[in-house]
């Protein structure tokens, strides 16, 4: 018996390690194109989710596969990965490319490459109680928010607009993320907290029809561009310029509008960018 | 890697420490505490306690700390509101700082860990001691204090400090309910700089110092009480 409980475990080492060697070895693609590694966000659902069979959807990697597609000498690996990971991986090169609905800021594009045109559009909505009176910002004075995802784009809008508005004091808590924004909309609708700012598209007004709750979105507060993040290196240069070249070609080809429209209902792209005051 | 970035992170971190420090023993104190009760509740057969402990020890340890969390976050607020309307008091649950609904959490799942190790420390005493004392005519809480506790408690402090750092890791767990301690302040900086690898570090040695401090602290408290014996 011990010596058959050996032999399962020898086997199953031998199987580990040469699971593990296969990831430095399939580098170039059967065509001769170079495979590299990218990244998309796993459950964040509408812009980017993957499927409890492996399969990842939703608007970003639709872009993705597009890019993929028009690049030649490129063929993606596509890969959901979380949040810090996606951004820590990418710094040391473990990923060459990433996308999650990042905003563009001063620190990303000093750190990667960061392509001119945009991979998509963010609405910031807020979720309020429909009794509550909350249109805009302002309203929210002595509210209590919901808190933030610490290094999303979302609280950088919100911080931004403070500092622009100094006389309205907002009182902002960060977390890290791991409450479900579903989660989040309930906490609206039995009154913990009064709003919830995020980006729309993520699914919410679907989780408010399906759960019933009583809670509406606003206007967006804040319409911006979302950027891939390349691994700052020599040879990505190149990615960087067709990835760059491709991203221009699908917004003129229509292609980013259908692919707004097959995940999330609407054209992201009917809607004016706020204006970026200097 | 950038060592100034590293080292700025480093200092800023620093100031989290307490706090956290300030948690995780909040946390190991109120562990061993329940953990004793639960250890003893078995070691004296008590009727239908001793079932129930049985049954929440095997939930506690057999649920992920942060889906425990999760559940303590939205169910914690609503059952205190309950229970304090019960015994007439208008208190609303939803007002319970984050912090203590991490250290409940923590502190019950730690408490499951701690109670096997204290059980088991219990067990290392020499039956002979036990009855011995007995036939002195000790009473239970006497022959606790005076024989079992002094023994048990060697035994059990190597397992400790390791449950001790455990702790400290665990609840950066909490930052998913806005509790801030070393890592969440890493993440935090991180954030603000996108340095992630520096500020990711910065912790880890941050940790490293505390564990080498924790370590050290036990092994000398244990040779002390060694010495005693």
């Amino acid at each position: 018996m011990k010596k058959y409980l050996m032999m399962i475990c020898l086997g199953l080492l031998v199987l580990l390690a040469a699971c593990g060697n296969d990831d430095d070895e399939n580098k170039v693609s059967e065509d001769g194109a170079k495979v590299i590694d990218v990244t998309t966000p796993p459950t964040s659902k509408n812009l980017s989710w993957q499927e409890v069979d492996g399969e990842i959807l939703g608007y970003e990697p639709g872009v993705l596969r597009a890019v993929d597609e028009k690049l030649e000498d490129y063929e993606f690996n596509i890969q959901a990965v979380a949040d810090s990971a996606q951004e820590t991986g990418l710094k040391t090169g473990k990923y060459q490319l990433n996308v999650g609905g990042f905003y563009p800021t001063p620190e990303r594009e000093e750190q990667y490459l960061v392509p001119e045109n945009a991979t998509g559009r963010s609405l910031i909505k807020m979720y309020v109680r429909p009794d509550s009176g909350i249109e805009t910002l302002e309203d929210l004075e002595g509210k209590k928010i919901t808190p933030f995802t610490a290094g999303g784009g979302t609280i950088q809008v919100v911080i931004d607009w403070m500092e622009e508005n100094p006389e309205y004091d907002l009182k902002l808590e960060e977390s890290s993320g791991d409450i479900p924004y579903a989660q989040r909309i309930k906490e609206i609708d039995s009154g913990k907290y009064d709003a919830f700012i995020g980006p729309a598209n993520l699914g919410q007004m679907d989780v408010i029809e399906a759960m019933d709750l009583d809670v509406v979105e606003t206007e967006p507060i804040f319409v911006g561009e979302t950027i891939m993040l390349i691994y700052d290196s020599e040879e990505n240069q190149k990615l960087l310029e067709e990835v760059d070249q491709a991203l221009a070609e699908l917004r003129e080809e229509g292609t980013l509008s259908e692919i707004s429209e097959e995940y999330y209902g609407e054209d992201i792209y009917d809607y004016q960018l706020t204006e970026e005051e200097e | 890697m950038n060592f100034l970035i590293l080292f700025e992170d480093f200092v800023q971190l620093l100031a989290v420490v307490p706090q956290t420090l300030l948690l995780a023993i909040t946390i190991f104190i109120l562990s061993i505490l329940i953990g004793t009760v639960m250890a003893l509740i078995q070691e004296y057969n008590v009727p239908v306690l001793k079932l129930i402990v049985v049954i929440v020890k095997l939930l506690l340890r057999g649920t992920p700390l942060i889906v425990l969390i999760f559940l303590m976050y939205y169910s914690l607020p609503d059952t205190v509101t309950f229970l304090s309307g019960l015994v007439g008091l208008d208190y609303n649950g939803t007002n319970i700082p984050p912090a203590i609904i991490l250290i409940v959490a923590v502190s019950f799942t730690v408490a499951s860990f701690q109670a096997e190790t204290i059980r088991g420390s219990f067990l290392s005493i020499n039956k002979g001691q036990i009855e011995a004392a007995q036939s002195l005519g000790y009473t239970p809480y006497q022959m606790f204090k005076k024989i079992i506790a002094p023994q048990a408690l060697v035994e059990a402090i190597p397992e400790f400090s390791s449950s001790f750092l455990i702790v400290m890791k665990a609840i950066s767990l909490g930052f998913m309910i806005t509790v801030v301690d070393i890592f969440a302040e890493a993440r935090l900086i991180a954030t603000d700089n996108s340095y992630y690898v520096e500020a990711f570090f910065a912790a880890a040695l941050m940790y490293w110092a505390i564990s080498a401090i924790t370590v050290t602290l036990s092994s000398k408290y244990e040779e002390y009480l060694h010495s005693r014996m």
